[in-house]
């Protein structure tokens, strides 16, 4: 258990606080406020999965709002270019043309929240460009480095429509530590609270209720860090976790069955080393969130999901069934590898 | 209808010598085969020979196969070009296949040229036909000339006489041969039935009393588990005997349920196996303690002191109602 009483424990209960304070702005969403929330104390970018208005841009606006920092959105396009988001050009009043920071550079290092809305319809250059954004929390512009020191993306893809779109590349879908799904509550009590209740028309109000900063964004990167090294992971959990991993690669070996798929065919690439220490990381955020000073099984399994499902590229003829494939596959690997 | 072979040597210049006389009967059907080579060619070609069939009795369908043989002198080569192309080559004929095959002996040269001709048109009586002359060209020190192996003469009949069928003559077609008769003695028919039920009535029982036998072994999963614990516990006292002992438990725990059971989802197990519902709380405590071991601190004093036999114990009221089902 984390002693109580310590700094690190303090943090524990300011971050169950805005846990608390999102749940209550988008009810039904616990899961998805949980997930996010332990992707911000990772530091990790994460990519939203969910249709329209289920309200992906209103938990990022409480998150935003929780943590404190810049908010600032991008809407993906296919004539956008990366210099879109680094600045623009107009003419003032006086006739002069003017150069000014774009939504990358415009609130510097305080910019702690972006949501780049369907990235998938931005061209590879732009890709690129958030890619080294994401890796290094830098970019270059104007002849001189930017440091993000507090960024965190939150990127939407368009899953409806494949005409003029730029599937992300394997490289920068990797870089993203977990993919949620926010999915629309589907207890009728809750979808006639969030259609009559009036408190949910005007989200600007709504997104108020938030206390700000509750979770310092300054600080996070330093609390990211003391997470990490004061939750403990045993040796029988990290075999528990390669072979977990290892099933991703080669299903066979594990006797993984999902019915109607030939799984010695249905693996391309999965989870990569850099994907098997996000899901360490995101673990112990989960297991500090819930007090334990160590990773349990329940931990992984509560992040396994969205942490590693992004990072299993599938052969082309089941790419296409994706969506009806994955889950199944994590869900049976989870039931199939046994721990101790 | 083929009736191989019959060698017909036909002489050339000096081959004389290796040459066979040709039948008396034969040899007024070659009469015209001679082949016909300007003088020089006759002292390059030292043997010229053709193995053909019999002359007569061919219908359409069938094969004549020939046989060429041609030794040549030192210094002289076929032309291969000169072997023919299959294709149509009679009214009567098709060359199907022809292959040539040639080797060096005595600083000369042996050919062999097979030749597979098919008959392709249909007689309406006996009629004369014929293989085309086949003309070779041999390659020399002082330019080519051609070697010639004359048409070969032979008849074609009908496959049935022409006109109409004579009374009383069975159809040239004839139906399939009938089934044969089947026995038709039900007594044995009756023996053999009920042999064959009683025989697949004993292998069903037997085969269920063995699947079931073999599966209510397999499905034994605690009663294995504990076998392993009890000889595990015969040897040394060890912190090893314990964590085995828990490893038992929780592979039994799998196998029980068909998928890995943890901690936090032991209540999906007792859903699903409602029977193991009255050890409930113990079954609990040992994935708390397990968790604490393989994940934790390690064990806590109340593990320590007896944890084994603790394991043992649930292990053996796990089996019991495993054994009850």
């Amino acid at each position: 258990m984390i002693e109580p009483g310590t700094e690190i424990d303090a943090w524990r209960d300011r971050a169950l606080r805005l846990d608390a304070s999102a749940n209550r702005i988008m009810v039904g969403q616990q899961r998805a406020v949980r997930l996010l929330l332990i992707s911000t104390l990772a530091r990790g970018h994460v990519l939203l999965e969910g249709d329209v208005g289920v309200g992906k841009t209103t938990l990022l606006q409480t998150l935003a709002r929780g943590i404190g920092g810049a908010f600032e959105r991008i809407e993906g396009t296919v004539d956008l270019m990366p210099s879109d988001l680094l600045y623009y050009t107009f003419v003032t009043r006086e006739g002069q043309p003017r150069v000014e920071a774009g939504p990358l550079l415009k609130h510097g290092p305080d910019l702690s929240v972006f949501f780049f809305n369907e990235i998938n319809r931005a061209r590879p250059q732009v890709h690129s460009l958030m890619l080294r954004a994401m890796a290094e929390r830098c970019v270059n512009a104007f002849n001189a480095e930017h440091g993000l020191p507090h960024l965190q993306v939150f990127a939407d893809r368009n899953r409806v429509e494949r005409e003029e779109t730029f599937e992300i590349p394997a490289a920068v879908r990797d870089r993203f530590f977990m993919e949620i799904t926010i999915e629309m509550p589907d207890d009728p009590a809750l979808l006639r609270e969030l259609m009559a209740d009036t408190r949910y028309h005007d989200v600007g109000a709504l997104i108020n209720e938030m206390a700000p900063s509750t979770v310092p964004f300054r600080e996070l990167n330093e609390v990211a860090a003391r997470i990490q090294t004061s939750v403990r992971t045993s040796e029988t959990l990290l075999r528990y976790v390669l072979d977990l991993c290892a099933a991703t690669r080669n299903p066979t070996a594990f006797g993984i069955e999902v019915e109607g798929v030939d799984t010695a065919r249905l693996v391309q690439a999965g989870a990569s080393p850099r994907g098997m220490s996000m899901l360490l990381q995101a673990a112990r955020v989960a297991a500090w969130l819930a007090g334990r000073a160590e990773v349990v099984p329940e931990d992984i399994h509560a992040v396994f999901e969205p942490a590693i499902a992004h990072r299993i590229f599938l052969s082309p003829m089941y790419e296409m069934r994706r969506a009806e494939i994955v889950g199944p596959f994590v869900s049976t690997i989870l039931a199939t590898v046994a721990s101790p | 209808m083929t009736s191989w072979p019959r060698v017909e040597s036909i002489p050339v210049g000096r081959v004389s010598a290796t040459t066979r006389r040709l039948g008396p009967g034969l040899a007024a059907a070659l009469a015209g085969w001679l082949v016909t080579v300007s003088p020089p060619a006759h002292a390059a070609v030292e043997h010229l020979s053709v193995k053909t069939p019999r002359p007569y009795g061919y219908v359409i369908g069938d094969v004549i196969e020939h046989e060429v043989s041609l030794a040549l002198d030192p210094g002289f080569e076929l032309d291969r070009t000169s072997v023919p192309e299959p294709g149509r080559v009679t009214r009567w004929l098709s060359l199907n296949e022809a292959s040539h095959v040639g080797e060096r002996r005595n600083g000369g040269s042996r050919h062999t040229i097979r030749l597979r001709f098919q008959v392709v048109n249909a007689a309406q009586s006996v009629t004369p036909a014929g293989t085309p002359p086949l003309r070779l060209r041999v390659v020399g020190p002082e330019g080519d000339f051609p070697v010639i192996v004359p048409a070969w003469a032979f008849t074609v009949s009908p496959i049935l006489p022409a006109g109409e069928r004579p009374a009383g003559r069975p159809p040239d077609l004839r139906p399939a041969l009938p089934p044969g008769p089947i026995t038709t003695d039900m007594r044995m028919v009756r023996v053999t039935a009920l042999g064959a039920l009683v025989l697949g009535l004993v292998a069903l029982f037997a085969g269920r009393h063995l699947a079931e036998r073999t599966g209510r072994r397999a499905r034994r999963h605690f009663d294995r588990a504990y076998r392993r614990i009890r000889h595990r516990m015969r040897g040394p006292a060890s912190s090893g005997a314990y964590l085995d002992a828990l490893v038992e438990m929780h592979a039994a725990f799998n196998a029980t349920a068909g998928h890995a059971v943890f901690e936090h989802d032991l209540a999906r197990f007792f859903v699903e196996h409602p029977r193991f519902e009255p050890l409930r709380a113990p079954i609990a405590a040992l994935f708390t303690e397990s968790s604490a071991i393989f994940y934790g601190d390690g064990p806590t004093p109340a593990a320590r002191d007896g944890g084994l036999n603790r394991v043992r114990d649930l292990c053996r009221a796990c089996r019991d109602v495993e054994r009850s089902a």
